[in-house]
């Protein structure tokens, strides 16, 4: 089983690329894909648009009698949705909120029953917390790929990230391999991006064009691979999906 | 300056540890409940502690589930006191609803969600309050905040009357004192929480024109009640030094606008010959002091060292500000008495055998199994002239008798 973990600035993409990777990979592999935002909107472009059941939401709802069919949908090309949710903005604890979505995946044994090969966790934007940390601990994710524009607010978000990282280098948890250079069309965003990388070691592992086609496929609440799969944009994210699973299968750039 | 001997360290919590505690002061205000919002297994001891002090009915406890820390509690709460003032089968006219440590990270708008509350039960007193232990540390641990909480009921008057409330201590400063004689001789009468027994009896409180803070723990609840009602304050923390008190009366006669000197000759003379007699009585005999008996404990060894004890060994678990300069005076002028912090690691491995010295509070005998106790904790009923004068006669009475520690402990009924 391969564990991916997508960090990144809010609002950077991260949900869609990872999504368009899902949908990308179900057609070779058996995916999962867990979003770790209290937003609950994640898996949306795999599941036609709708919301689905959060963990905590069916935690809250069924107590005790929750069971994994409460927390998993199966969406876009076969792939299993889950997403972790959260409390109302403004109160409760968004980070422990994770934790216990986490924990109640491993109670039910989700992996064991499902197998996926691949295991995609879609991670809020900053690791201000334990909660936020936790898809990078031993036992879940093993990967991290970055995604960033060439704005500077997005680069430092991903520094914070390499940082929040950094700090755990000597527990053996998820290490960064990448970049994925998600195009916002800013000035010299290309050369500020491959700067970035090189202080940081990490390669820059594809660029994803800015298109309107993202756009339009999530107003359909699709994915681009699903609803365009002629596209080059598709073609681009499929090309993305080869090379994470190459690096994560330890061959391809590793920083 | 001298060397501070106390470290933030492990603590070691000894069996003699405590005190009231933040819920026995709390229940102190008349026809109250208490309701802690709390994970099952917190205040454990506060409810062991209810149960040894007979105020068990007066506590309730709303269990929260990680679910609930999660999604946050606003709402539990609100539901959680909507049952509790239909279930229980007393009426009560204020609720303290007290969050744990727990809401220092979620953050929880308390204020708020009790504004909601009293809206929703009007003839309710309900204030916010905090049993958060982490806090301990701060400039505002839970006891300040409790009392803060406490002194929030307590309304302003349109004017005050000639009174005196005693703010800090728990325990009644009794009638016989020099205190209450001489402020009833002057026409002042005395009013202390504990001798409340109805809410309207406990508002009276800041009807006073003067609050007399006995321990510094409520000074923040004076300055908050001040800013609403006025009232005015004077510090006459517990003392056990003739000389201190000499200048605490003389003060608080500048205050008042009355000559206390002459009406606290007499208790002077009285203190003065208890310590004589006392020394005598004692001899050579090792006095220990401990911070379970006396808010400043470096000041009460510095008395009587000064009056001519043989004080051996002083234990508190955290130098108190005030006490600061007590104990570098008897750093520098007392250099052979010890110093232990009663909540180091180390206090755990000692000598089990009993030496005979004479135990100011319960937690220097538990470590000593010393001879001869004084069964005192927190100050309890001392103020004036009169501490001095009990502390003196208890130190006599208890010289001749060989203390059951284990007994003296379990009857103190400590809270930690």
């Amino acid at each position: 089983m391969i564990r991916i973990a997508i960090y990144g600035k809010g609002g950077i993409g991260k949900s869609t690329t990872t999504s368009n990777l899902a949908a990308a990979l179900a057609t070779r592999f058996r995916v999962m894909q867990i979003g770790c935002d209290p937003k609950a909107d994640s898996t949306r472009d795999l599941m036609g648009g709708k919301r689905t059941t959060t963990v905590l939401g069916a935690i809250r709802e069924k107590g005790d009698d929750v069971c994994l069919e409460d927390l998993v949908s199966v969406g876009e090309n076969g792939v299993l949705c889950v997403e972790s949710g959260g409390p109302t903005p403004g109160i409760g604890c968004a980070g422990l909120g994770i934790i216990s979505a986490f924990q109640k995946l491993e109670e039910l044994g989700a992996f064991d029953v499902y197998r996926p090969d691949v295991v995609l966790y879609d991670v809020l934007g900053d690791v201000v917390c334990g909660g936020f940390a936790m898809p990078i601990r031993d036992g879940y994710a093993e990967h991290i790929f970055i995604v960033t524009s060439g704005e500077m607010m997005s680069l430092f978000a991903a520094d914070n990230i390499c940082r929040a990282v950094e700090n755990f280098a000597d527990r053996g948890y998820a290490r960064v391999r990448g970049l994925i250079l998600n195009a916002r069309n800013v000035d010299n965003e290309r050369e500020l991006t491959e700067r970035f990388a090189r202080e940081h070691n990490l390669p820059i592992i594809h660029m994803i064009p800015r298109s309107e086609l993202v756009q339009e496929a999530e107003d359909a609440g699709r994915t681009v691979v699903g609803m365009f799969p002629d596209s080059s944009l598709a073609a681009a994210y499929r090309d993305l999906a080869d090379q994470m699973i190459q690096i994560a299968q330890g061959g391809g750039d590793q920083p | 300056m001298s060397a501070n001997p106390f470290q933030d360290t492990v603590s070691y919590c000894g069996p003699a540890h405590g005190g009231w505690g933040i819920i026995r002061p709390c229940a102190l205000v008349p026809e109250s409940h208490l309701l802690f919002v709390c994970p099952s297994a917190c205040f454990r001891h506060g409810s062991l502690g209810a149960v040894q002090h007979g105020f068990k009915n007066q506590l309730s406890f709303l269990y929260l589930e990680p679910s609930d820390i999660v999604s946050g509690y606003d709402q539990v709460i609100l539901e959680g006191i909507d049952e509790l003032l239909e279930c229980l089968d007393h009426p009560i006219r204020v609720l303290f609803v007290y969050v744990s440590c727990l809401d220092d990270f979620i953050g929880t708008d308390l204020n708020k969600v009790v504004e909601r509350a009293s809206e929703r039960h009007p003839d309710v007193l309900i204030r916010p309050a905090h049993m958060n232990p982490i806090a301990s540390s701060t400039k505002l641990p839970p006891l300040v905040t409790t009392l803060d909480a406490m002194a929030s009921i307590l309304p302003a008057w349109d004017a005050q009357d000639e009174g005196i409330s005693l703010f800090g201590n728990f325990a009644s400063i009794p009638e016989d004192t020099d205190f209450i004689g001489i402020m009833k001789e002057i026409g002042r009468p005395v009013r202390q929480l504990i001798h409340c027994r109805s809410l309207e009896e406990y508002q009276q409180m800041s009807r006073s024109f003067l609050a007399v803070l006995t321990r510094p723990y409520e000074a923040y609840a004076i300055e908050h009640l001040r800013q609403r009602c006025a009232i005015r304050r004077f510090d006459m923390f517990v003392s056990y030094d003739p000389e201190v008190i000499r200048q605490q009366y003389e003060m608080l006669g500048d205050v008042l606008q009355a000559d206390l000197a002459e009406r606290t000759g007499r208790w002077r003379e009285t203190a003065l010959e208890e310590i004589r007699m006392t020394r005598e009585a004692l001899g050579g005999l090792p006095v220990l002091v401990s911070d379970s008996a006396v808010l400043f404990p470096f000041q009460l060894a510095a008395a009587l060292l000064s009056f001519g004890f043989n004080v051996t060994d002083v234990y508190a678990q955290q130098l108190a500000g005030k006490d600061r300069a007590a104990m570098e005076q008897i750093q520098e002028q007392y250099p052979r008495v010890r110093i232990h912090q009663a909540d180091a690691p180390q206090m755990h491995v000692r000598t089990r055998e009993r030496m005979d010295a004479l135990a100011i509070g319960e937690e220097a005998a538990y470590f000593t199994q010393c001879t001869h106790l004084v069964p005192l904790s927190e100050d309890e009923g001392m103020l004036g002239y009169s501490a001095v004068i009990r502390l003196m006669q208890r130190m006599r009475e208890a010289a001749l008798v060989t203390a059951d520690i284990r007994k003296a402990i379990e009857e103190t009924g400590a809270i930690v």
